[in-house]
């Protein structure tokens, strides 16, 4: 974290309400969000319990797990699950799109990461499922198949669709699956430590504190996990000894009797209604909070990214493409990797070019610079005859702390395709810099540069060393080609037998 | 740092008569590794049997069995990596086996590409470069070298030089042996992007520098044996269990007087030897008084021992401590101005302490920054020509004097940045006489305060040593009465 | 002179009566391995080398640990625990022979549970886990000497001295592999899913084992005399296999952890000076005096707690019951380690958040050794301004 960052802390903790750490919104917030929150059964990695969704802040839809220790429930849950998600991605490929992206794009929202690596589970223990017949290759297999015959179509496409959203989500400035708390910390700073913010209802309460109370004072309450239960998917531990616990049992003993078992679901929905919907209210608080904060120029493009990621998928899913592997071949890390850390650069650098609070930190860190241009010579022409290039120099007034050298190179703020080229630093009264920089690129094709291209003097601008665009990986092999170094090419990953029919339990 | 395999072939300085002889086996059983692959892969290409090939020892067998295809060697600083990569070109190529090099970055290529001109006359040599790359003197000055940017027009070499990224992007040429240098500052995903460009490699690393790492952190492949992030060794003796491990086991580089610590703390499972004596190494200084008593105690005693550790008072303070940054500068100041001499087995009559010969190493590149500014405001132009770098950009690089800033002077906790064992090792291990290492008081206390966090994960080997371990053992090696330099403000 | 084991049952004897009369909480793996989470801290070091019970300490000064336990988390780690154990450890010789390949003596299946051990032992006057204690001890000499082919010692109890004082530790099982060595195994009921592990229940799991290895090989260094060279360094943890109830064995190497703690443990000494810094007046006795009446108000309670220095962190939260005081009491002083560490690190030699803000603000002149720092901080001060009021002029 940032000196810039630690300030605002220090000002929310003053204040005690939360203070902003951009001018705008770098994610984006879609027209038609679907807030997604999902409890587990404390014990299992995957043991679906409960979840809250829906597209209508005031509608939502709750999905339970009466008898969760029982596969066939936990297979009800998934397929109550697609019935409400895939209609929500099928209303994004409505019509068409052919080359061009689809208008718009499906969003989910989740209270945190924990949320979303529930999600990756959800999705890796359904997708390698099969729609169960039997198959007749023994009495054993047929028994099996028969236990998951359960197992409603659209169980593994879910499946595929989740582990997309949690695959997706690792890229850097993606929306697809927002975690609430991430975003609240990416644009607010708080009057406690990094490590509290990770409860979403303590965060929450410092940005948006109900009327009457300061932001600290509203955090202090949410201490409480009666008043404000954890936001999942693990449940509050006294919840479930209290609360739970004698609710699932009354579930099982009115197993076989249809009115008891009614009245016992319905007691469960209403403890676990208790549990979601002080959550459900704050993921809807910060999707509002972030809506009302002015999109960052580049939240569009990187949208746009993630529609057409979304269409190529789910051509691929129409398609009956082979459900992702568990586990990534040497070739399908690699590219991955490669991927991330390009889009994290791209990331950075449009927040920084987007919001001059976090290019403040790069000038913080010596790494942009901002200033008054004092002197230019834009018609300079350097080189002779047909080499004759149009470079002309500019000089800027700074305050910022800066470690360039001759010949380092930074761009453009305003004019990303024009890059400057530090010719020498001088010293000048009131503690600041007089830096001379050589431009290239970005004033049209001519001689002579086109109008409003090259600084004036008196004009305000900023460099960074930041670039707006990276350099395009090298091609990986094709996986059939792995070298020997990676173990040579990997078998394939059609999902078995034995992964449709594993154990979930 | 990597876990280190068991050695194979390991020759230690111990079992021999000199250094020298120690050094010479350990090559000599690396060739005859080469010769043995070599073998197998013209059997194999043959389609012949195995027959007649007449096994001479366990790697025989190992090699014969598993398709072996590589040989590694763990080169622990200044024990002649450049050396092996020279005596391995010339081996293969005297054998019409052509070669590619593998370097980590220009730099290196560059000074691979010096020494195989110097030292085989007739090889012909191609240097692959990107597009903008200016040939530097040390290149241009030798002839035979062909310069260029497309793989195709240097297929004729015998052995073409060029960096991993260079090489990632290279149009393809026919298949040949190569010779990976640093492959333990190679991170896994590179070397995957040039493994089909050879059929049989060499691959060369220290394991005691940085891991490779990545802007984008992740945990999402630990434990695969393809994690990407790992270093390209790892991943390659993951795949490829059989490969024999050879360790080169003495420093031509590092003084008597550091190996001790260097070895025990940094390389636990390959120990190494020095290999000058102490008598062969000084320091001394043709004038007395720099005018800053701090560092003169400092250098002295670093001339006498080889370390010295100059400890500012406690405080907290930020990563650009001025103070730090202003006591490094005094000290390489008054090195120069102090006339310091070297004397070595290169120099038996002495060769002085030039800027050149100078290294101060950071964690962080702000304190390089601090230090730089310092450097100038209190030495001025002779200063210019010291290298001031962060650990990461000084692995593989060597000089006389190194100036160390420790990575948790002035910190209130360590992290795991702070701890990690290779920038630590980086820092102790470039010098050829004396190491004077600059913090504050302190630095037990944040050590004892902060074990590190130990992290388990499935299928990931823990990493030996631990950094904090090494820290603890390099911080009272410090402090000994006989490096320790108290400054008093 | 003094010998070490007077000065051991001397700080023993000052730590219970810090205790007083309320019976000692003993030392778990858990607690052992928690040294690693932030072992200067002073309070939590006294505490525990003197036994009181963090939790009902935490409830009385007000500021109750928010810990617990689900019952569905219990009842499943019994469950799975109950899978990998029935029919005297069926399923975990299977795993080990199977997928680890180790090689173990036929039907030597030592079950220290047995209430039998521990009965038969009162009537030498030792507690239950002394007895217990005793017959580890002896069947694993007798493992190791290979007098007796026992191959699994189930729920064996280990000993281990903590600064002085001593505790018994309760491992899962132990395996003696046939003419080799031994190997701690835990049962874990957080999932192995395709090949991966939760980190953070994988790091406590390995940190208790590797608890457990050290104490085994002081036993049997103690037992046997030489150096315990005979503790394998890597432990096995039996863990459900992706989303099945279904064990799967995994291995990993201990040895680095299980260096660091046994490094923490022997620094421990300093329990003895934090013991004799404390005022005379000031205990933790959590009992009542026979009439239902507390021996010490909550005031005197936190009184006390407050005369022994804490090093507070925000993640102290997810591992000390005491963290909730610890917080309130750095809120009360203004620390900046209520900001966490990274904030805390930008105030290089600044003492509270209000000293932090003054200079910060202009309205007090830094100290020459914070001058440095507070530089760097108006300048971030004056870019944040800067850029804040940059882009209100344009909205």
């Amino acid at each position: 974290m940032s000196t810039l960052q630690a300030i605002a802390r220090l000002q929310a903790y003053e204040s005690g309400y939360a203070q902003p750490i951009t001018t705008v919104r770098h994610a984006h917030i879609a027209d038609r969000p679907m807030v997604f929150i999902p409890l587990q059964l404390a014990g299992q990695a995957a043991a679906p319990l409960a979840a809250m969704l829906g597209e209508n802040r005031r509608r939502p839809q709750m999905l339970i797990v009466e008898r969760p220790r029982i596969r066939r429930y936990r297979f009800k849950f998934a397929a109550d699950l697609a019935a409400v998600l895939l209609p929500y991605f099928e209303s994004f490929t409505e019509q068409s799109f052919g080359d061009e992206p689809p208008a718009d794009a499906p969003q989910i929202v989740v209270p945190n990461q924990g949320a979303i690596a529930f999600t990756a589970h959800l999705g890796r223990s359904t997708r390698f499922r099969r729609i169960g017949v039997p198959n007749s290759r023994s009495a054993a297999a047929d028994a099996r198949a028969a236990a998951i015959a359960g197992v409603a179509p659209g169980v593994p496409v879910v499946g595929q669709w989740l582990t997309w959203l949690a695959d997706r989500a690792r890229l850097p400035g993606s929306s697809v699956l927002l975690a609430a708390t991430d975003l609240l910390r990416a644009h607010w700073a708080t009057g406690q430590s990094g490590y509290e913010d990770g409860q979403l209802a303590a965060l929450h309460a410092w940005i948006d504190p109900p009327r009457g109370l300061t932001g600290a004072e509203a955090a202090h309450r949410t201490a409480d996990p009666i008043l404000f239960p954890p936001a999942g998917p693990g449940t509050d531990p006294g919840f479930d000894e209290r609360e739970l616990a004698p609710a699932l049992e009354a579930c099982e003993a009115a197993h076989g009797d249809p009115a008891a078992e009614q009245a016992a679901r319905k007691a469960l929905e209403d403890a676990l209604r208790s549990q979601l919907e002080p959550v459900w209210d704050q993921v809807w608080g910060a999707v509002a909070l972030l809506r009302g904060l002015e999109p960052a120029a580049h939240t569009v493009k990187r949208w746009e990214a993630d529609r057409r990621a979304f269409a190529e998928f789910d051509t691929r899913v129409r398609a009956g493409g082979l459900p992702q592997p568990r586990r990534d071949s040497a070739v399908s890390s690699g590219r991955r990797l490669g991927q991330y850390e390009r889009e994290l650069d791209r990331f950075e650098a449009q927040r920084a070019y987007d919001d001059p609070l976090v290019m403040a930190e790069y000038r913080l860190a010596g790494e942009a610079f901002a200033g008054v241009v004092e002197e230019a010579e834009p018609d300079r022409l350097i080189g002779e005859g047909r080499s004759r290039k149009l470079r002309p120099l500019i000089s800027v007034r700074t305050s910022d702390e800066l470690w360039a050298e001759p010949g380092d190179r930074f761009h453009n703020a305003a004019n990303p395709r024009q890059s400057a080229t530090v010719v020498r630093i001088e010293s000048v009264p009131g503690a600041a810099v007089l830096v001379t920089v050589e431009l290239t690129g970005g004033m049209g094709r001519g001689r002579k540069a086109a109008k409003g291209t090259v600084p004036q003097p008196g004009d305000a601008v900023c460099f960074t060393s930041l670039a707006l665009e990276g350099v395009p990986g090298a091609a990986f092999p094709e996986p059939h080609e792995t070298p020997w170094t990676h173990g040579g090419p990997p078998a394939g990953h059609a999902p078995t037998e034995a992964d449709a029919e594993e154990d979930w339990d | 740092m990597a876990p280190s395999a068991s050695p194979l072939n390991t020759a230690t300085a111990r079992e021999y008569a000199s250094p020298a002889e120690a050094a010479h086996v350990a090559l000599t059983a690396i060739l005859a590794d080469l010769d043995r692959l070599d073998r197998q892969h013209s059997v194999e290409s043959a389609g012949v049997e195995l027959a007649g090939f007449e096994p001479a020892g366990l790697a025989d067998a190992a090699i014969r069995s598993a398709a072996i295809r590589g040989v590694c060697v763990d080169a622990p600083p200044g024990a002649g990596k450049s050396t092996l990569a020279v005596a391995a070109t010339r081996h293969l190529t005297e054998a019409d086996r052509p070669v590619m090099i593998v370097t980590q970055t220009n730099e290196q290529a560059d000074d691979l590409v010096d020494r195989l001109a110097g030292d085989c006359p007739g090889l012909s040599i191609g240097r692959l470069h990107k597009s903008g790359y200016l040939a530097p003197p040390r290149v241009t000055r030798h002839a035979g070298i062909t310069l260029g940017e497309d793989a195709q027009s240097l297929e004729s070499c015998q052995a073409i030089v060029s960096t991993a990224a260079k090489w990632a992007y290279a149009k393809p040429i026919a298949p040949r042996w190569a010779i990976v240098d640093e492959v333990y500052q190679m991170r896994s995903d590179a070397l995957l992007l040039l493994g089909n460009r050879f059929e049989r490699a060499l691959f060369v690393g220290d394991p005691g520098q940085l891991d490779p790492f990545s802007a984008y952190e992740t945990d999402q492949w630990a434990g695969s044996d393809f994690n990407p992030l790992d270093n390209a060794m790892d991943v390659t003796l993951r795949n490829n269990p059989g490969l024999p491990v050879h360790t080169l086991p003495v420093s031509w580089r590092l003084p008597p007087s550091a190996v001790p610590l260097v070895s025990q703390a940094f390389y636990p499972n390959g120990p190494f030897e020095a290999g000058t004596r102490p008598e062969q190494r000084s320091l001394v200084f043709g004038a007395d008084d720099s005018g800053d008593r701090a560092a003169d105690e400092a250098l002295d005693r670093a001339a006498q021992t080889g370390w010295s550790y100059l400890e500012l008072p406690h405080r907290h303070t930020l990563r650009t401590d001025e103070q730090v940054a202003e006591q490094i500068a005094r000290v390489a100041v008054g090195l120069l101005r102090r006339g310091a001499v070297a004397v070595s087995e290169r120099s038996p009559s002495g060769g002085p302490v030039t800027a050149e010969r100078i290294a101060i190493g950071t964690a962080h590149r702000d304190q390089r920054q601090a230090v730089k500014r310092q450097l100038r405001r209190l030495g001025g132009a002779p200063t210019e020509a010291i290298t001031v770098d962060t650990a990461n950009t000084l692995q593989g690089r060597e000089f006389d004097v190194t100036i160390a800033w420790h990575p948790l002077s002035g910190r209130a906790d360590a992290s795991r940045f702070h701890l990690e064992t290779g920038r630590l090792c980086v820092l102790l291990s470039r010098h050829r006489h004396a190491c004077i290492v600059v913090g504050r008081a302190g630095i037990q206390e944040v050590l004892d305060a902060n074990p590190g966090d130990h992290e388990a994960r499935l299928g990931v080997p823990p990493k030996f040593p631990d950094g904090w371990f090494a820290h603890q053992s390099v911080l009272a090696h410090l402090r000994s009465s006989s490096h320790h330099v108290p400054v008093t403000s | 002179m003094t010998t070490g084991q007077e000065q051991e049952s001397g700080s023993a004897g000052r730590l219970a009566a810090v205790r007083g009369a309320a019976a000692p909480q003993g030392f778990s793996a858990r607690k052992i391995a928690a040294l690693l989470d932030n072992p200067e801290c002073g309070r939590r070091k006294l505490l525990d080398a003197a036994g009181v019970d963090k939790r009902v300490l935490a409830d009385r000064v007000g500021y109750p640990s928010l810990f617990g336990q689900s019952p569905f988390a219990i009842a499943r780690a019994a469950a799975f625990a109950e899978i990998v154990r029935r029919d005297g450890f069926a399923e975990l010789i299977r795993l080990l022979r199977d997928t680890l390949n180790f090689s173990l003596a036929e039907a030597g299946v030592a079950d220290l549970a047995d209430p039998a051990i521990a009965a038969a032992a009162t009537a030498d006057g030792l507690s239950a886990q002394e007895a217990r204690h005793r017959e580890t001890v002896a069947l694993l000499r007798d493992a190791a000497l290979g007098t007796q082919p026992i191959a699994v010692f189930g729920s064996p109890v280990l000993a281990l001295s903590i600064g002085g004082v001593p505790a018994y530790l309760e491992p899962d099982a132990i395996v003696h592999r046939e003419g080799g060595r031994f190997t701690v195994v835990g049962i874990k009921a957080f999932p192995v899913i395709d090949g991966q592990a939760p980190a953070a229940s994988l790091t406590a799991a390995v940190k208790q084992q590797a608890v457990y290895q050290i104490a085994l090989r002081r036993n049997l260094a103690d037992a046997l005399g030489d150096d315990a060279d005979s503790v394998a360094d890597e432990v096995v943890l039996v863990c459900p296999e992706n989303y099945s109830n279904r064990p799967i064995a995994v291995i990993h190497n201990a040895k680095q952890q299980a260096d660091a703690i046994a490094l923490l443990l022997d620094r421990l000494g300093g329990v003895d000076r934090l013991v004799a810094d404390l005022p005379a007046a000031a205990d933790f006795d959590l009992s009542d005096d026979g009439a239902g009446a507390a021996r010490r108000s909550p005031g005197e309670l936190a009184t006390a707690l407050e005369s022994v220095g804490a090093r507070y962190l925000p993640t102290c939260r997810a591992n000390c019951d005491l963290a909730g005081f610890c917080r309130g009491e750095a809120e009360r002083a203004g620390s900046p380690a209520l900001l966490g560490p990274d904030v805390r690190d930008a105030l290089p030699g600044i003492m509270s958040i209000d000293d932090a803000l003054t200079l910060i603000n202009d309205e007090t002149d830094p100290s020459p050794d914070q001058a440095e720092a507070v530089a760097h901080l108006r300048r971030a001060a004056r870019l944040r301004r800067e850029s804040l009021s940059r882009t209100e002029g344009v909205a």
